[in-house]
C-alpha cells in the first residue's frame, strides 16, 4: 500500500512539474526556423515561406509546454528581434549550416543577441541545421566558426539537425528542457 | 566573406534601395522570374532574377549552393549583389536559363507549389533548359566536373575507360553529367534523331515529354558536326556499350524526375539498369501518374514527343520482359544485340544520319517518315540507341548484356550526384549506384524520403552534439571526437555549385 502511494505521487508531481517555457527561435533568414517549428509542431515537412513577422506555436514535450517564437530573419527585421527577448528563457539559434559564407555573419548575430540583457540566463541551444546539404559544415567546425566557446555564465547545447527529416530536433529539445532556467531566473 | 552587411553604410544601403526599386519597375522585372506572378518582390542574388515570395520560398530550400535568397526590401545588399543583379535581371537570366525551354511550355500555376518546385529544380539545380552548347563546353571543362560533389560522375581518376569514350563521343558523351539533367536529357534527341527512333512509335502514344523537342536541334547540330568530321566517328563508334542502357536510363530516371524526382526516377531508372532494357523500361517506368503530371506542364503534343512518352500499360515490374518484346523486334533470338548485327545498324544509320546532317534545320525529331531501314515500326525509339553511331557494341562486346555496366564508373567517394538521372538510394536493387552514393546527397528531396540519411550527417553525430556550460573549462573535450568531421563525406569547402558560366553571362 505504501508502494503504491509513493507511486501515485510520483505521478502527480509528475503531472504537477508540467512547465511551460518560453523560447525564442531565432537565426539568419533561411536558416530553417520555421521549418523546425512546424516539424516539431506538426511532425511534418511544411514548404515555408520567407517568414515576415513572426509565427508562435506552443509545442508539448517532456511535460513541458514550449511556447515557441519564431521570428523573421531578414536583415532589416533583425532589429526587431529584441522586443521578443523580454521573458524568454530559451534561445534556440538556427544555423543554415551549408553557409559557410555567412557563418560569420550568424556568429555575430547570435552573440549580440546574448549580449542584451534580457538574454543574459537564457539557455542556448543551436541547431546545425541543413546537415543532409552537402558540404555542410558538422557541429565541431560550427561551434568554432559561432565561437561558442567564448559563450560565458550559460548554458549552451550545439545539435546538428535536419528540420525536414526531423533529425536532431528532439535531441535538442530533450536538452533544453533540462537546461531552463527558473522563471525567476530570468 | 567578401564583405560584411555591417560595412554597407546607410548612403550605399539607400542607394541600393533606389537601384532595386528602379530594377523592380523595369518590365521584365515584373513578374517573377519563375512562375510570372506579378510584383516580385525578392530576390536570387547569385542567379540575379526577382521571384515572388512563394518561389523565393522554394529557391531557399534548394540551399545557398544554387540560390541565395534576399528580400529587395527588407535585406541588406552588398554592393557587388547589387551590380550583379543589375548585369542581370529576370529577361537575361532566363535567357539563360530558359533557353531551351519549349516554345509551348506552360508556366506551372503559381498555387500549384509542386508543379513550381518541379520546375524551379529543373531550371536551376538540373540545368534542364540551359541552352546545351553551354552546358556542353563546361563539361569538356575537366575542373567543372568536379563542382560541388554534384556529378554522379566522378572524375577522371575514378572514371572507366568507356565513360570518357562516352565524353569523347558525340552524343551520349552528354551522359557524362556535370549536370546530370544533361545525362538525362541528351540522349533522348540521339535516338530521336537517329532514324529509327524517328519513328513515331504508334503504341507509345500516352504522353508528350519535352526532352525531344527540347534538345533536337542541338542533335541536330550534333549530328552535323559528326558527319563534319569523319574522323570523329570511330571515336563515337568505340563508344561503350553500355550506352544503351545508360543513356536511356538516364533518360527515364531524369526526366521522370521532373514532375516527381522522389517516385519516379527509382522505378524508371532501376530497370533499365537493372535489365539492359534500354528504352522500353525506361519510359515504361515512369508511373502514369508522373507522366501525367509532366504533361501538365506542357500543353500541346510535340511531334517528335512520341520518343520520351511511356507506353502506358508497361509498368516497371517487368524490365524484362520489355527488353526481350523489343529486342526482339530486331528479330533475333538473343534479347541482345549481337555485336555485328549492332555494328551494321550502327553503320546504316550513321549514314542515315549523314543524311540528316545534310539538312540543317530540319527538326530531327519531327520526321517521323524518316524510318530506319529495317527497324520495324513501332520499336520504341530509345531502342535504337543500342546502334546509334557511337555506340557500336562491337568495341567493347563483353560490356553490352552486362546490366548496369555503366553504373561501374560510379564508385564510392565523396561526391554525391545530385538531381541526375541516377538517384542512388533511390533505386531499390541497383546495388552499383546505391554503393557508397549517399542519399543524402539528393537536395531534390531534401532528405525527406531518405531513411538512411547517410550524407555528411550521421546518427553518432546527431547523438554527438558538442555542449557547454559557462565556458571552456565545462566543455568536454571529448565531444569533438564524437563529431566525426567527416571530410570524406563531404566535398572540399568551397565547393559550390558551378556558376561562373552564368557570372560570363551577366557580363
Amino acid at each position: 500500500m505504501g508502494i503504491l502511494f509513493t507511486k501515485l505521487a510520483n505521478v502527480i508531481g509528475l503531472l504537477l512539474s508540467n512547465r511551460e517555457a518560453r523560447i525564442l527561435c531565432l537565426g539568419l533568414d533561411a536558416a530553417g526556423k520555421t521549418t523546425i517549428l512546424y516539424k516539431l509542431k506538426l511532425g511534418e515537412t511544411t514548404h515555408t515561406v520567407p517568414t515576415i513577422g513572426f509565427n508562435v506555436e506552443t509545442v508539448e514535450y517532456r511535460n513541458v509546454s514550449f511556447t515557441v517564437w519564431d521570428v523573421g530573419g531578414q536583415h532589416r527585421i533583425r532589429q526587431l528581434w529584441n522586443h521578443y527577448f523580454q521573458g524568454s528563457q530559451g534561445l534556440i539559434f538556427v544555423v543554415d549550416s551549408q553557409d559557410r559564407a555567412r557563418v560569420q555573419e550568424a556568429r555575430e548575430e547570435l552573440h549580440s543577441i546574448l549580449n542584451a540583457d534580457e538574454m543574459r540566463n537564457v539557455a542556448v541551444l543551436v541547431f546545425a541545421n541543413k546537415q543532409d546539404l552537402p558540404t555542410a559544415m558538422n557541429v565541431a567546425e560550427l561551434t568554432d566558426k559561432l565561437g561558442l566557446h567564448s559563450i560565458r555564465q550559460r548554458s549552451w547545447y550545439i545539435q546538428s539537425a535536419c528540420a525536414p527529416t526531423g533529425e536532431g530536433l528532439y535531441e535538442g529539445l530533450d536538452w533544453l528542457a533540462g537546461h531552463l532556467p527558473k522563471k525567476d531566473e530570468i | 566573406m567578401v564583405a560584411d552587411k555591417n560595412s554597407v553604410t546607410k548612403e550605399q544601403h539607400e542607394r541600393h534601395k533606389k537601384i532595386l526599386d528602379a530594377l523592380l519597375k523595369q518590365p521584365e522585372n515584373r513578374c517573377c522570374a519563375d512562375c510570372g506572378s506579378r510584383g516580385p518582390r525578392w530576390a536570387s542574388v547569385n542567379l540575379g532574377v526577382f521571384l515572388c515570395i512563394q518561389c523565393s520560398g522554394i529557391h531557399r530550400s534548394l540551399g545557398v549552393h544554387i540560390s541565395q535568397v534576399r528580400s529587395a526590401t527588407l535585406d541588406t545588399w552588398l554592393p557587388d549583389q547589387v551590380a550583379f543583379i543589375q548585369s542581370m535581371g529576370n529577361q537575361k537570366a532566363n535567357e539563360y536559363w530558359e533557353a531551351e525551354l519549349p516554345s509551348n511550355f506552360k508556366r506551372p500555376s503559381e498555387q500549384d507549389r509542386p508543379a513550381v518546385e518541379s520546375f524551379i529544380r529543373a531550371k536551376y539545380e538540373r540545368k534542364a533548359f540551359v541552352a546545351r552548347e553551354r552546358r556542353r563546353s563546361k563539361e569538356d571543362r575537366p575542373a567543372s566536373r568536379h563542382e560541388g560533389g554534384y556529378n554522379s560522375d566522378h572524375g577522371p581518376a575514378s572514371r572507366p575507360p568507356q565513360h570518357e569514350e562516352r565524353r569523347g563521343g558525340a552524343g551520349p558523351s552528354q551522359a557524362a553529367p556535370a549536370r546530370p539533367t544533361m545525362a538525362v536529357k541528351v540522349p533522348l534527341p540521339r535516338a530521336a534523331a537517329s532514324p529509327a527512333a524517328a519513328v513515331p512509335a504508334p503504341r507509345v502514344a500516352t504522353s508528350t515529354a519535352p526532352p525531344p523537342k527540347v534538345e533536337s536541334a542541338p542533335a541536330l547540330m550534333d549530328l552535323l558536326s559528326l558527319a563534319d568530321s569523319p574522323p570523329k566517328a570511330p571515336t563515337s563508334n568505340t563508344t561503350a556499350a553500355p550506352v544503351p542502357a545508360a543513356a536511356p536510363a538516364a533518360n527515364a530516371g531524369g526526366w521522370a524526375a521532373f514532375p516527381e524526382p522522389g517516385q519516379a526516377a527509382a522505378p524508371a531508372a532501376a530497370p533499365s539498369a537493372a535489365a539492359t532494357a534500354p528504352a522500353t523500361s525506361a519510359p515504361a517506368g515512369v508511373p502514369a501518374s508522373t507522366m501525367s503530371a509532366l504533361t501538365d506542364l506542357f500543353t500541346a503534343s510535340t511531334p517528335g514527343g512520341p520518343a520520351t512518352s511511356a507506353p502506358a500499360a508497361a509498368t516497371p515490374e517487368k524490365p524484362k520482359k520489355n527488353a526481350t518484346d523489343i529486342m526482339s523486334l530486331f528479330d533475333q533470338g538473343s534479347p541482345f544485340m549481337n555485336p555485328q548485327q549492332a555494328q551494321l545498324q550502327q553503320q546504316m544509320m550513321y549514314m542515315q544520319q549523314q543524311q540528316m546532317g545534310g539538312m540543317p534545320g530540319v527538326y530531327p525529331g519531327a520526321m517521323p517518315g524518316v524510318a530506319m531501314p529495317g527497324v520495324v515500326p513501332g520499336s520504341m525509339p530509345g531502342v535504337v540507341s543500342g546502334a546509334m553511331p557511337g555506340v557500336v557494341p562491337g568495341g567493347m562486346p563483353g560490356m553490352f548484356p552486362q546490366p548496369g555496366a555503366h553504373a561501374s564508373p560510379e564508385p564510392s567517394s565523396s561526391h554525391m550526384p545530385v538531381g541526375g538521372p541516377f538517384v542512388p538510394g533511390m533505386m531499390p536493387g541497383f546495388a552499383p549506384y546505391a554503393q557508397g552514393m549517399p542519399p543524402a546527397g539528393f537536395p531534390g528531396f531534401y532528405a525527406a524520403h531518405q531513411p538512411g540519411f547517410a550524407g555528411p550527417y550521421s546518427p553518432a553525430q546527431a547523438g554527438g552534439p558538442l555542449g557547454g556550460l559557462g565556458g571552456p573549462e565545462q566543455y568536454q573535450p571529448q565531444a569533438p571526437a564524437a563529431v566525426p568531421s567527416g571530410p570524406a563525406k563531404k566535398d572540399a569547402p568551397g565547393a559550390q555549385y558551378d556558376f561562373s558560366d552564368l557570372q560570363a553571362f551577366a557580363k
